[in-house]
């Protein structure tokens, strides 16, 4: 698929909560998505250090993020995050957050 | 209000139902009485979707919580400005929106004598009606801005502060018109391929149409890259978010076809390439609303996951179906078969103008539904944002090019000594600019290298537009003997196509150069600093003043910083954080200093007493993103400019 030179990895692969649990530590770009526990926030503006944690139900694995907390975050529901996996720990390196879904649906 | 609504969306149904019918079996039967029935029911039905939408917009001003959508979407203290955008805010209101600006197109239809011969206005309403009769059949059936809430509420949810700003009130409605412009050309195509024998010239209704939503696609686009631009966490202005792509999708198809237009006007052929751009535009329109309506791809901008765009996925296979089968059906008729231009032409130019720009549109689609092809191989596989740059930056370079070389080039045959000796010139100075760019220390790295090579193709292309401006200038002003002034509005109304397409050229290569820098040579630091202390970033000093606290209307937090390059004093940023009824976090206002060498971006990103968090970062050249802009809709004003009626 790749024409030009690659210099970045293009390729993120996409697991799930669950698979990501019973994957070894690397390298590898990966994206996951699920829910954001609400009370997991904590946000260390000095640093700045983000961590939270992300269910999707049954697995839920820490996220630790080295950036700014986005505007919304806490009223987020859905997440999804790119990075790479450590022990027990998920390294985000992207964050991506809904729209404000005030668009249907939206927060209860 | 509700009852009224609803029973307002019924009578729009079957009125547009009634007209659909009627209209059919008068063209068929050519009965006068029906067509004139037909045309009754149709106005009936565009004023009764105008009535819908002043009820929606009643309900949503007075705050009339009875209605689910207004307390979905609004509450009472929200200021009124955004209780009328709230109109946009929600999927049924889209929808109302949409079929409200098809029903404004179909009014101008009913009311423009140009389409009055061979009862060209009643075929096109017919096939746009039938788009329309398909939203109000969603908006009954899947999902009402009518339905009474549950329970009585006291107050609306409220808009996210994230929405709170100018992009949702532009941004939206822009890309709807840009959306809805395409209908009438994709009726045009239509009506010439299912009637018999008539011909319509519809190369030439659906021009100005399809440069009208061309821009305002354009605008759309920009407008929402530029609300990217200022939110926090959306990516920056583009992101190759699906729902992004969604909307370049329709652009590229409409900008290969305004090139392809023109050979068709030239009698050069590319007339069956044009009508399945036209068709394929159309459809690519509501394939935008199906990314973004389905949530079948996660996006930054997923609006929902609903069955709608369900219904949005049966309409395009139709289409697809019915496209298809017409083009199989009159492909006889579609050919043309005119003479070959030869190699070193202009021509040449167009075709592979448009052959790059569908070559664009191939590779950022199969990327956009790469996550589904890659299913089928059991890992679900996203392309990241560096694959889309990495496989289009060359190919947006190749256009910037042709822009330089075209204007070179003449039609049907180039002399080759003139042609090399006008390139001798454009060549140069694109030489100069590069030595000037490597020498200033630029061009380390992939990227600086990449983004040298723009700039230089870049200096090429704007030197040959210039110089092809001030020549044929020259020659107008000393052939006339008017003033100056008369003289420039005169050369242009006079060459308004090809000079208008110039001044378009020129806002997208100044958009390119913005991109470039703006991508290419961003710095960035987060600091954490006590008042009186300084941020050194790129040859930046800020001064970080102290924290403001206001508990005024909105409590907020101001952070201030004083930016000086050198002595010279650049500005006063003034980030903050606001902290708006009814959301726990408080919003983000970035504060950015704007200046056509770069902007400098403030984030407070937080604080302890007096000390704060910033998030400094300078992209240079973003201005001419916005500027370049500015230029495309100025250029297309001078193209769409009113020919004076002469005698």
């Amino acid at each position: 698929m790749v024409i030009w030179p690659t210099r970045v990895s293009a390729v993120l692969f996409l697991y799930t909560l669950s698979e990501l649990k019973s994957l070894d530590p690397g390298d590898k770009k990966i994206r996951v998505k699920g829910d954001l526990v609400k009370d997991s926030i904590n946000w260390n503006p000095g640093q700045p250090l983000l961590s939270f944690e992300l269910t999707d139900g049954e697995n839920t694995m820490k996220m630790v993020y080295n950036g700014v907390k986005p505007d919304n975050f806490d009223h987020s529901q859905d997440l999804i995050v790119v990075g790479k996996l450590e022990d027990n720990k998920f390294i985000v390196s992207k964050l991506m957050l809904q729209c404000p879904s005030k668009y249907e649906e939206g927060e209860e | 209000m509700a009852a009224a609504g609803t029973i307002t969306l019924y009578l729009t149904f079957f009125a547009i139902l009634l007209s659909i019918i009627l209209g059919l079996v008068g063209l068929k039967r050519r009965r006068e009485g029906l067509i004139d029935n037909s045309h009754r029911a149709d106005l009936i039905s565009v004023v009764s979707v105008f009535t819908a939408v002043s009820l929606l917009l009643r309900a949503l001003v007075s705050s009339d919580f009875s209605l689910k959508y207004v307390a979905e979407h609004t509450s009472s203290n929200l200021p009124v400005i955004f209780k009328i955008s709230a109109m946009w805010a929600g999927q049924s209101g889209s929808i109302l929106l949409w079929l409200f600006i098809l029903s404004i197109i179909v009014l101008i239809l009913e009311l423009d004598s140009r389409y009055r011969q061979q009862r060209l206005d009643l075929k096109l309403i017919t096939i746009i009606n039938v788009f329309r009769l398909f939203f109000v059949f969603l908006l009954l059936m899947v999902n009402s801005p009518f339905t009474v809430a549950e329970g009585l509420l006291n107050d609306g949810s409220g808009l996210n502060p994230m929405l709170q700003s100018i992009g949702m009130i532009i941004h939206p409605p822009i890309l709807f018109l840009g959306f809805s412009g395409f209908a009438i050309p994709f009726a045009l195509v239509i009506s010439a391929l299912t009637s018999n024998k008539e011909e319509i010239d519809w190369a030439r209704y659906s021009r100005p149409w399809i440069l009208f939503s061309w821009v305002m696609l354009t605008a759309g686009i920009v407008t929402g890259g530029n609300w990217a631009y200022t939110e926090l966490g959306w990516g920056g202005y583009w992101a190759w978010d699906p729902v992004e792509n969604a909307s370049l999708f329709p652009w590229l198809t409409a900008t290969a076809l305004i090139h392809s237009l023109i050979m068709q006007r030239k009698k050069k052929g590319m007339i069956i390439w044009n009508y399945l751009l036209i068709s394929f535009t159309f459809i690519l329109t509501i394939f935008g609303t199906f990314i973004t309506r389905s949530g079948i791809f996660d996006s930054v901008h997923s609006f929902s996951d609903s069955e709608i765009g369900y219904y949005f996925m049966v309409m395009i296979v139709i289409l697809i179906i019915f496209v298809l089968y017409l083009f199989y059906k009159n492909y006889d008729n579609l050919k043309f078969n005119g003479e070959r231009p030869g190699f070193f032409t202009r021509e040449t130019g167009m075709i592979l103008t448009n052959i790059i720009l569908l070559i664009l549109f191939a590779g950022v689609f199969l990327g956009t539904i790469f996550p589904i092809i890659s299913e089928f191989t059991g890992r679900r596989i996203v392309l990241d944002k560096s694959f889309f740059n990495q496989l289009t930056v060359p190919f947006w370079l190749a256009l910037i090019f042709l822009m330089g070389v075209c204007p070179l080039l003449e039609w049907k045959k180039t002399d080759t000594g003139a042609f090399l000796k006008n390139l001798f010139l454009p060549l140069g100075l694109t030489v100069t600019t590069l030595i000037i760019f490597y020498i200033r220390g630029y061009g380390r790295g992939y990227g600086q290298l990449l983004a040298g090579v723009a700039f230089g193709i870049s200096t090429f292309a704007l030197v040959v537009i210039f110089r092809d401006f001030l020549k044929g200038f020259r020659h107008y002003y000393q052939k006339g003997h008017t003033g100056l002034l008369s003289s420039v509005y005169r050369f242009f109304s006079n060459n308004r196509r090809r000079y208008g397409a110039y001044i378009v050229h020129l806002g997208i290569i100044l958009m390119l150069i913005g991109i470039s820098g703006s991508s290419t040579f961003v710095v960035e630091k987060m600091a954490s600093v006590d008042p009186g202390e300084e941020i050194k970033l790129g040859n930046y000093r800020m001064e970080y003043k102290g924290l403001k606290m206001e508990n005024w209307l909105e409590p907020r937090v101001t952070a201030t910083v004083e930016v000086y390059e050198g002595d010279r004093f650049r500005g006063k940023a003034t980030p903050e954080k606001v902290f708006v009824q009814g959301y726990k976090q408080p919003a983000t206002n970035v504060s950015i200093l704007s200046s056509l060498k770069n902007d400098i971006y403030f984030n407070l990103a937080g604080w302890q007493d007096q000390k704060a968090q910033l998030q400094v970062s300078i992209h240079p050249l973003v201005a001419w993103i916005w500027i370049g802009s500015y230029i495309i809709y100025l250029g297309i004003i001078v193209v769409l400019w009113p020919r004076r009626r002469r005698g």
